[in-house]
């Protein structure tokens, strides 16, 4: 079969490549790009090589905009002093820089030269500024150490913050601070708030730090499709209900979601319950659409129906057949239906 | 501060400009609609992402490797409501194939006809090249059982091409 000729081999298939929808390669270049921004654990080095090595990605929805006086002597103290990549810039006839981008690791900002008849006033010229930027590096002495060199100014100097962050805080020449800032190994969010309490501060979380899981937190219940004469419910007697489970387990795999009422979690359809007590039979719950009219229909075959009873999990209604067999007449609940 | 061993993020959107027609070339001629084909896509594309997060190497023939294993998934899903239809076909005695040429003209619309594991083994084996004991791999069945169904599938292969042309061959 391997040394003949293969007369399927006329089906290999072509492989060049194929561009799909714009929109499509798009979206899933943003959502890579906003998984990578998200589990960004990269330093400012290596930020700054891939900045340079490439268009930056745009990944900040708020950038600050900073007003200098003197914008090309402050971009080049943010290269200088914190590895900052220019990416343009718009100089005026007057020489004034009207606009530039900057970007230090994945964020961009955006500064321009002083235009008091726009409203543009640096820190400087107003005597201080009411903003700080927090610059999140992996090594925050040495970032530090270049910027001061770089010509920075130390405001605080480097410490161990109640909020976890090692960190330093400096001036630039042009009146904006920046803070150095290093996430302390090991430091929890229990130990935040024991310290935020000791400084006098009661913390008050925000809807914001609600943590949002996706992951079912109970038993996530098996939906599918059901027909009429389906089976859809089963129990089996067992008097003992720690060894059926053992028992069960092992043979079959099952597993329970609590040791008292043996429901069996993990089996796809029909789900079912090892229940302790002794009924002495196997109970089939079989599927049907209208459990009244199935009631009556019982009734009229010859068989006898108890009214149904309506359970979280559906509709049952306990029936004899006509020659005294026991069953169950089921309508699954909604949310376990597909 | 520490080497350089994380994956650069503009390393995986670079590769990710360039691989992205591939991987979608590969799926959209193997998928039955270009919406599967960009399922697929995303899903080979986070798998990189994870991949690559773990310190992995990542490449185009990462890239497609792993847009054949969620391929085979795909077909193993869409398989599974037709166990009947395939104990019916396990049922037949395969027989060894001819060689008389085979309909390549038609090779997506025959192939979207065939049960998904005839179609799973016919890609994998013929549309990709691959040898038989990598399909066997991709399909975790048993060598044997593989020869098998490849030749119940080209056997099926034929008479959908057949009927798809009108009984002409």
């Amino acid at each position: 079969m391997s040394t003949t000729p293969d007369a399927f081999d006329a089906l290999r298939a072509d492989t060049s490549p194929v561009a799909p929808p714009a929109t499509f390669a798009d979206k899933l270049r943003q959502t890579i790009s906003h998984a990578l921004h998200d589990n960004d654990t990269t330093t400012l080095e290596q930020h700054m090589s891939e900045t340079q090595m490439s268009e930056p990605e745009i990944l900040n929805t708020v950038s600050p905009y900073l007003v200098v006086d003197g914008a090309a002597a402050a971009i080049a103290f943010y290269v200088a002093a914190f590895g900052a990549v220019e990416h343009h810039r718009l100089v005026g006839d007057d020489g004034r820089i009207g606009h530039a981008e900057i970007i230090i690791g994945n964020s961009r900002l955006m500064l321009a030269d002083e235009y008091p008849a726009a409203g543009a006033i640096s820190p400087t010229t107003r005597g201080g500024t009411s903003t700080s930027f927090t610059l999140a590096v992996s090594d925050v002495d040495s970032v530090f150490a270049r910027a001061i060199a770089a010509g920075g100014t130390e405001v605080r100097p480097i410490a161990d913050q109640f909020y976890g962050h090692r960190q330093g805080t400096l001036r630039d020449a042009w009146g904006h601070q920046w803070s150095i800032s290093s996430p302390i190994a090991g430091f929890t969010d229990e130990q935040y708030a024991v310290n935020s309490t000791a400084g006098g501060f009661e913390r008050q979380q925000g809807p914001g730090a609600t943590p949002t899981s996706t992951e079912p937190t109970s038993f996530d219940h098996q939906v599918k499709h059901y027909d009429q004469g389906d089976l859809y419910y089963f129990t089996l007697p067992t008097p003992d209900l720690t060894k059926a489970q053992t028992f069960y387990g092992a043979v079959l795999g099952w597993t329970f979601d609590d040791p008292n009422n043996g429901h069996v979690g993990n089996i796809s359809a029909p789900p079912g319950s090892a229940h302790g007590g002794a009924s002495g039979t196997t109970d089939l719950y079989f599927v049907v659409d209208d459990i009244h009219a199935a009631v009556t229909r019982v009734r009229e075959m010859g068989g006898t129906a108890e009214e149904p009873v309506f359970y979280d999990s559906g509709a049952a209604a306990t029936c004899i057949d006509d020659q005294g067999m026991r069953f169950f007449l089921s309508v699954p609940a909604e949310k376990y239906r597909s | 501060m520490p080497p350089n061993d994380e994956p650069s993020v503009s390393a995986l959107l670079q590769l990710y400009d360039e691989a992205l027609p591939h991987v979608y070339g590969y799926l959209v001629r193997r998928c039955d609609s270009a919406s599967t084909a960009e399922d697929l896509t995303s899903e080979t594309f986070l798998a990189a992402l994870d991949a690559s997060q773990t310190g992995a190497e990542v490449s185009v023939p990462w890239l497609i490797g792993t847009a054949r294993h969620k391929l085979v998934d795909h077909w193993r899903k869409s398989g599974r409501n037709q166990q009947l239809l395939e104990e019916l076909w396990e049922g037949t005695e395969p027989h060894a194939d001819s060689n008389e040429p085979v309909d390549a003209l038609h090779v997506r619309d025959v192939l979207l006809g065939l049960l998904p594991h005839h179609r799973a083994a016919l890609t994998l084996r013929y549309l990709d090249g691959l040898p038989v004991d990598q399909v066997a791999v991709l399909l975790k069945r048993s060598l044997h059982a593989t020869e098998s169904l490849l030749m119940r599938a080209k056997t099926a292969y034929r008479q959908a091409a057949t009927e798809l042309t009108g009984g002409t061959r």
